[in-house]
């Protein structure tokens, strides 16, 4: 167990850093001058030189990446050429909201995608198989920003039901402010007992997190409909089944508890999959998360923030890998580490 | 149900009473978060209800120091500080309304210029406004050299005779009257900010320290600036005007749009051509079109062929078509430029002629250098994400079509664009730019994109020409003492340009504006692009 | 032999399956005949018709016009060149740099196979869209860069496949036979290993082009695919957002392509996996 988790952990580290040469490399290779960007569209010739000089722009790029690197480490990740501010702080203001964004999807898949999964393995080859399999190839066939425009025509703009985007509302805002403590503003406002701002809240992330759901519950009924499946094939399953347990028992004692695993791999590797897919969702909704954040960084080509962005998001991802693949092997011995 | 009685569709009536009844809570917490240096507000005199204007923008706040900030977290700068004069808008009897400065003269051989400061006024710490908070701020702007910096090139030294007069000695002559009263690189911050040993950090952190009616109370990166009214300005405060001004941030036009309709928001600027009709419909609206001081301009790359032809330039030019651009693309909020400077900034021609779009002539024009039937392929840059120079760069292509031009389009964010056009292999044969004043003199325009540099800066199409160097260097030494010659050699100059088709003269655009019908008192400035000065506004029927 | 005929058996049998072929095949020949099916190529292909913007959709326009005055109808149908071509050369950049590897790797073993295994751990350590958007984004605007970059996401899952399919057949009679004949490494590598585990990888390149359509739609659709005035979905998808809550169908019918496309391809292949994944295969 140990040597395996010091492997896991070697190989997180290994890949953090192939990203971070990846985006480092790629960043100095590309045809913009960061230099320019940072002093603005109206700098004078000296300014230039000398933001060049600042930014240590005129060394060597295996010294430019080590003193990255190094500064990395100690929390300095380089300041944003679009917003002037260091990267580390942006990421702290926007990250929070990105979160709830992406945590709230994924229990909303998670609650409708295994009942869905179930069904339609127990009623395999029948129609509500069949309805769920095209319910979730299209969602992974679904282009997400054009989904988000589709609610937002619907829902906004004919049915004038709910906000067209934003966080909360601007006067929910001002008047019943809220301080972060979480960061998850329906966390904050339920802790305060601030009522309006946790309505707003909660109104203003149906949209976005439907829409980011909707991908992910594809991928998690169709998982947990494989897992299913592949324990109800299995031999102890067949035995119950000849033992003559009743079916419900043996669906939900023996087949659903073996299915867990699986499921929970998927719910872990749909968490990966939703901070991508929640990129173009917060343009959609103007949500103000990483996802904005970075996109306007991608437009600006402000390499601080792609690569803070980036490494930040792939930690992410390596953890939660790691974190999935842990629990699998506690929960189920027979699942062999090495 | 509960989206319905929810903040978004809320009667007015409803809406502003509850803002009056909750008001008291926001502002206590405001309150509580000043930072330590502030004077907290004096208690016990809250009236009922306090009144919010809010300004809705597209991008955020980037550069809080007032000696650094060069883009669009000015029209927060300019509600928080003021310049010692401002520049007025067109139209007006006067060219400057005293601000900072109540007065002011210049010396007969234009190397000196004297204001004479306003008495009384306070800072948001409550420190005196004096000679020396001027030498301070433009000292240590011309130290940091950042920003607007340049506009004090001409600045040997700043002399404080007594506390309420400033000199500016130059190093040659120089319009301070126009410099001083610049968007940008004008702000004058309270002495004890720029005293402190970590003033950089403490603007940067998102902190403000000027005259300015409205101190900046909060500022949420991403979602709005915050300021509220500072009791002691020296201006004085009417019933009527607003509490709070908050500045919104909100990256699409669309969302915009929504608040703007629900009342969320009062004003912004940011209403495109193609939905002013259907804002206009909306009897809660007020749309304005103002003149605006920016123009689009095509840099022709003149140093690289077949673009180093004037003929080929001048065909480019005419396969143009203005018309259509103008009423179809900007929807008539533009008038065809004449020359490089805009009309309503002095020194604009009113006789330069202007290109029709003729693509025979054009056809012609290409035959006359040599390429009958074109024959070659140019690329053109613009800006990602700028709709207008888009639709521009795809009507030029499909008529350049017609005369055997390809034109090949490429969208690129600014860093890109700048960093390519300035190396002469990797530039663009055609590069779409906007001009907009630092502060107001057709110099600005005519030196920054044609007089000739060894490094092209903002000369991005590479222009060389000596005659027109001399005259505009020479205009620009006579525009602090005689105004009319300076002018009348600028009109010579500009006559120069469009000869030699240095460039394709687009359009001058209008501004828009949509607010909402109850904000009363609105007036623009070009010379102050996008601000809104929440002092004059006032909240009415 | 009759393991293949139950399978396109059970191929036919799955309507979905089949519909999804129905579908990519129409896009194909809708591709091909796009001069004579457009109602108006040249405004396919960028020709402005000022004056006539907004048009609702409706006789002469079916699906109404674009910003420009276009025809939706008629770069709709352009598009779908686009795009069908983006998602093949895609996944043929993703197999041209995977496949090789995956059969070093298999081949190999040791140092090389460490080297390369840890390589394609490093691209998927990253979340797909994020790797593509950032590669995307510094090597700069234009289709062939988006290519680049969803390819360099993508072709590990190649290398994994190969280097599976090249150790179980390492060992086998046929390569021992031709070993003990004299073959060299690559004679034995490319004559023999790797055509014979090419079918799951072709298999897998089918279902993988819907996944690279809606990848290259959502990088233009940030800016950093096609450029104007290219008939690109996602490009279009973009634009008409601009327009949206006014005039709804220009943003509306070009993601609607992106959408019936993709499902397509993924139904189809979704079909295909059932049908060679004899583990979930009908008793």
């Amino acid at each position: 167990m140990r040597a395996y988790l010091v492997r896991r952990l070697l190989l997180g580290v290994l890949v953090l850093l192939g990203v971070s040469v990846i985006t480092f490399t790629l960043a100095r290779i590309v045809p913009s001058d960061p230099a320019a960007l940072w002093v603005g569209p109206r700098a004078r010739p000296d300014q230039v030189a000398r933001a060049r000089a600042e930014l240590g722009l005129d060394q060597p790029l295996h010294v430019q990446y080590a003193r990255y690197v190094g500064k990395f480490v100690q929390g300095d990740w380089g300041v944003s050429l679009r917003t002037r501010r260091p990267v580390l702080d942006d990421v702290k203001v926007f990250f929070p909201s990105s979160l709830e964004l992406v945590t709230v999807a994924l229990g909303l898949s998670v609650v409708a995608g295994i009942p869905f999964g179930v069904m339609s393995a127990t009623r395999r080859d029948r129609w509500p198989d069949h309805l769920s399999r095209l319910f979730a190839i299209s969602g992974v066939s679904m282009p997400l920003f054009w989904l988000g425009l589709l609610l937002q025509l619907v829902f906004f703009r004919t049915l004038r039901w709910l906000p067209v985007g934003g966080r909360m509302a601007t006067e929910v805002r001002l008047l019943h402010p809220l301080e972060p403590v979480t960061g998850f503003n329906l966390l904050d406002a339920a802790l305060a007992g601030n009522w309006p701002a946790l309505t707003s809240s909660a109104v203003h992330l149906i949209l976005p997190a439907a829409t980011l759901a909707y991908a992910s519950l594809a991928l998690v009924t169709r998982m947990t409909r494989a897992a299913v499946l592949e324990v109800l094939a299995q031999d102890f399953i067949r035995t119950a089944r000849a033992m003559g347990l009743p079916e419900r028992r043996v669906l939900y004692r023996h087949a659903l508890k073996n299915a867990v695993i699986p499921t929970l791999t998927v719910v872990g590797l749909s968490f990966g999959y939703l901070m991508a897919g929640t990129f173009l969702v917060e343009v959609i909704f103007n949500w103000p998360g990483l996802g904005s954040y970075m996109v306007a960084a991608i437009i600006a080509v402000d390499y601080p923030a792609i690569m803070g962005v980036t490494f930040l998001v792939a930690t992410a991802y390596v953890l939660i890998n790691l974190a999935v693949d842990l629990l699998q092997a506690v929960i189920d011995p027979r699942v062999r580490l090495g | 149900m509960t989206v319905r009685s929810g903040s978004l569709f809320r009667r007015p009536s409803l809406r502003w009473t509850a803002v009056g009844l909750a008001v008291l809570l926001a502002l206590s917490l405001v309150a509580c978060r000043r930072p330590p240096q502030q004077a907290a507000p004096e208690t016990g005199t809250e009236p009922a209800r306090k009144l919010i204007a809010t300004y809705a923008i597209l991008s955020d706040m980037t550069e809080w120091d007032p000696s650094i900030t060069f883009d669009q977290t000015s029209f927060a700068m300019l509600n928080i500080y003021e310049p010692l004069v401002w520049f007025n808008p067109p139209g007006s009897r006067e060219t400057f309304t005293p601000a900072l400065a109540e007065r002011w003269e210049v010396a007969p051989d234009g190397m000196s210029w004297t204001f004479y400061l306003r008495k009384g006024v306070k800072f948001h710490n409550g420190e005196p406004f004096t000679s020396e908070a001027v030498k301070l701020y433009v000292d240590r702007t011309m130290e940091l050299n950042q920003g607007a910096a340049f506009i004090w090139g001409a600045v040997e030294a700043v002399e404080t005779p007594d506390d309420h007069t400033v000199v500016f000695r130059l190093a040659y002559p120089a319009p301070m009257d126009l410099v001083v009263s610049a968007g940008y690189g004008t702000y004058i911050p309270c002495p004890e900010s720029l005293k402190r040993p970590d003033a950089a950090e403490w603007f940067a952190r998102g902190n403000a320290c000027g005259t300015g009616p409205y101190r900046l109370a909060r500022w949420t990166p991403g979602e709005e600036v915050v300021m509220e009214r500072f009791d002691d300005y020296w201006g004085g405060w009417q019933p009527g005007q607003f509490d709070l001004a908050v500045i919104k941030i909100v990256p699409e036009w669309s969302t915009q749009r929504q608040m703007l309709e629900a009342g969320e928001i009062d004003v912004t600027r940011a209403v495109p051509v193609e939905e002013m009709d259907a804002l206009k419909a909306n009897p809660n609206l007020v749309v304005r079109v103002d003149p605006g001081f920016q123009n689009l301009l095509a840099l022709y790359n003149t140093a690289r062929k077949p673009l180093d032809d004037r003929l080929v330039r001048q065909a480019l030019s005419h396969a143009l078509d203005y018309e259509t651009i103008i009423r179809e693309v900007r929807r008539g909020l533009a008038e065809q430029s004449q020359g490089p400077v805009p009309r309503g900034i002095w020194g604009h021609d009113d006789q330069l002629p202007m290109a029709t779009f003729d693509l025979r002539k054009a056809s012609d024009l290409l035959a006359r250098a040599g390429y009958p039937g074109g024959g070659f392929k140019l690329t053109i840059s613009y800006e990602t994400g700028d709709e207008h120079e888009r639709k521009v760069a795809e009507l030029w292509k499909a008529a350049l079509a017609q005369i055997g031009v390809e034109l090949e389009i490429i969208a690129q964010p600014w860093g890109v664009r700048w960093d390519r056009q300035r190396n002469p292999d990797t530039a663009f044969d055609v590069f779409l730019f906007y001009w907009w004043p630092t502060y107001i003199t057709p110099h600005d325009w005519l030196f920054s994109m044609f007089h000739s540099e060894e490094d092209p800066f903002f000369n991005l199409g590479y222009y060389k020409n000596p005659e027109f160097d001399a005259l505009i260097d020479e205009a620009n030494a006579l525009t602090g003492r005689d105004r009319e010659r300076a002018a009348e050699l600028f009109r010579r100059a500009q006559a120069i340009l469009v000869e030699d088709a240095a460039a394709a003269f687009v359009y001058d655009q209008s501004s828009v504006t949509a607010h909402t019908r109850t904000l009363k008192g609105y007036v623009d400035n070009p010379a102050y692009p996008n601000t809104v000065f929440f002092y004059q506004l006032r909240r009415g029927n | 032999m009759s393991e293949g005929r139950g399978a396109l058996k059970l191929l036919l049998k799955n309507r979905l399956t089949l519909a999804g072929a129905a579908v990519v095949l129409a896009l194909a020949l809708v591709a091909l005949a796009a001069p004579w099916l457009a109602p108006n190529p040249a405004q396919a292909l960028g020709r402005p018709d000022m004056g006539n913007q907004f048009r609702p959709p409706g006789p002469g326009n079916w699906l109404g016009t674009d910003d420009l005055g276009r025809d939706l109808l008629s770069r709709i149908i352009y598009g779908t060149r686009i795009s069908l071509h983006m998602g093949t050369l895609v996944i043929l950049l993703a197999m041209a740099i995977g496949v090789p590897l995956g059969a070093i790797a298999g081949y190999a073993g040791g140092v090389a196979d460490e080297v390369v295994m840890r390589l394609t751990d490093v691209f998927l350590g990253f979340p797909p869209l994020l790797l593509a958007l950032a590669v995307a984004s510094l090597l700069g605007p234009g289709l062939a860069n988006a290519l680049v970059a969803i390819a360099i996401t993508w072709w590990p899952w190649y290398t994994r496949l190969v280097r599976a399919q090249v150790l179980s057949l390492r060992e086998t009679a046929f390569v021992e036979a031709a070993r003990s004949l004299g073959a060299g490494h690559g004679r034995i590598v490319f004559r023999h290993l790797l055509p014979n585990s090419l079918s799951p990888v072709i298999v897998q390149a089918s279902m993988d082009v819907g996944y690279a359509i809606l990848t290259a739609a959502a990088l233009s659709f940030i800016g950093l695919g096609a450029q104007p005035p290219a008939p690109e979905w996602g490009l279009m998808v973009a634009t008409g957002r601009k327009y949206f809550m006014q005039y709804w169908w220009y943003a509306t019918f070009p993601g609607l392509a992106v959408f019936v496309t993709v499902l397509a391809f993924n139904l189809f292949g979704d079909g295909l996996r059932d049908v060679l994944d004899p583990r979930t295969r009908r008793q």
